[in-house]
């Protein structure tokens, strides 16, 4: 009788927990930035002459289609054609995200990667695969910056999103 | 006689209002309803600003299982490339909600990373917690049985896509509500399985639908290709770029890459090919 009152409180209990830690995962609300995704600049990485159009105001890529000469399939192109897999990758299974700002100049700084398995949770995988993403992003020059239907030109915030299985690419978003 | 019109009109809108006004009355706890109005007062603000995104947080403190709340705060995140953030929370949603936010969960998996397995695992299951009724996409355009098709295509398994195609397209056929892009995607199948006459027959059918989409006739003109019927294939390819150019749409979304979407240059390569190969003596 006594054991089946003990299983019971500790299953309510376990049923009130798991939300709980659950919770514990969300955003914190004191980190939360002005806007999800905006990107501060870092005198370690950033470079401080990096010309902003709109100075605290960038936008998101899709706001005013933000895009790239030949659009997702040239950067395809220059990604997969330029990319260089060795043997030491073969282990890499999962998602290498770069995050950056396109001034209204088409020029890319403001670099952020972010490694992630392929269930979704945080890691660090292969350093010198990871740089060679990055590199390989710095490397696409032909951007052209979100413009409004006044002509008005936009900085913009964009990524790209590399799948790896065992260390070959296969799929790049968006 | 104004005032009886009056009055039926009144009539005809009460209950909308009362609708709207009552949103947060159908939960009968506490936790609930609050959950609720902070996610009412949250989507008042930008997506994805902190005034939004702190009063959905307040929301999920009232009641950390509240699904809406967990859904929406995972948007900025998700079309905003950090993954991290945006599964963390809708993996809540779902585990709340799984009916409600599988077809969610699975469409983004889908469109935003190609991890077609996983979608095609959250797809498949609300498939049949629905009775074979999934719903549609986010955007509207599918049926979410037709992404099931497209990520079993694109995982390889042509003959499995095929099936699920065909019953969904069937479903449709009856009432006349097939999706602007079905016979499209099935088409692009067929001709990745070299069946080139099913492939144009749906091709067809897709003109039918959808008269001014470049990407069709860009297809119609492979499939023609491949059938070594080359001046079919360059007037296709060519009703393709005036389409894509001039007078018609092409698919394209502001977010990601479309499935089978086709770019001016894919045009313009096999034009030139085309002109080439048929210059030679």
């Amino acid at each position: 009788m006594y054991l089946k009152k003990y299983a019971l409180i500790l299953l309510l209990l376990t049923a009130i927990r798991l939300p709980i830690k659950a919770q514990s995962n969300l955003p914190k609300a004191d980190e939360l930035p002005e806007d999800v995704g905006d990107i501060a600049f870092d005198p370690k990485t950033d470079r401080a002459n990096f010309y902003l159009c709109h100075k605290g105001y960038i936008i998101q890529y899709y706001n005013f289609t933000t895009s790239y000469q030949g659009g997702g399939k040239a950067i395809k192109e220059f990604i997969l054609s330029h990319y260089l897999y060795k043997p030491a990758y073969k282990l890499t299974t999962g998602f290498i995200t770069i995050r950056f700002v396109i001034n209204c100049k088409g020029e890319t700084d403001r670099f952020r990667v972010s490694q992630l398995d392929s269930d979704y949770k945080k890691v660090l995988l292969n350093k010198e695969l990871t740089g060679q993403m990055l590199r390989l992003c710095k490397n696409l020059n032909h951007w052209i910056p979100g413009k409004d239907q006044k002509g008005n030109v936009y900085d913009s915030y964009y990524y790209l999103n590399f799948q790896f299985v065992k260390g070959r690419i296969k799929a790049i978003t968006p | 006689m104004r005032i009886l019109l009056l009055l039926f009109f009144a009539m005809l809108c009460c209950p909308l209002i009362i609708i709207a006004q009552t949103n947060c009355n159908v939960y009968n706890d506490k936790p609930h309803k609050t959950a609720c109005e902070l996610y009412n007062s949250a989507i008042q603000y930008s997506q994805g600003s902190r005034q939004s995104q702190t009063l959905f947080l307040e929301s999920l403190k009232a009641c950390p299982s509240f699904a809406p709340s967990l859904h929406e705060m995972s948007v900025p995140y998700l079309k905003r490339g950090d993954f991290y953030t945006w599964k963390l929370l809708i993996d809540q949603a779902v585990v709340s909600d799984p009916a409600g936010y599988l077809g969610t969960r699975g469409w983004c998996l889908f469109k935003f990373l190609k991890d077609y397995q996983r979608s095609f695992n959250d797809l498949n299951r609300l498939y049949h917690l629905t009775n074979g009724q999934p719903g549609y996409s986010g955007d509207g355009d599918y049926d979410l049985q037709i992404v099931m098709a497209l990520c079993k295509r694109d995982m390889g398994d042509n003959k499995a896509a095929i099936l699920i195609f065909n019953k969904c397209i069937r479903e449709h056929e009856k009432h006349q509500t097939t999706g602007l892009f079905d016979y499209l995607h099935r088409g692009v199948t067929y001709l990745a399985m070299k069946d080139y006459p099913t492939a144009i027959t749906d091709f067809n059918l897709e003109i039918k639908k959808y008269k001014k989409l470049a990407d069709t006739y860009y297809y119609l003109g492979l499939t023609y290709l491949k059938l070594h019927q080359h001046a079919n294939a360059l007037r296709y390819f060519n009703q393709s770029r005036t389409l894509f150019t001039k007078t018609g749409y092409h698919r394209s979304d502001p977010y990601c890459e479309e499935p089978d979407q086709v770019y001016l240059a894919d045009i313009t390569q096999q034009i030139n090919i085309m002109r080439d190969t048929m210059r030679r003596p």
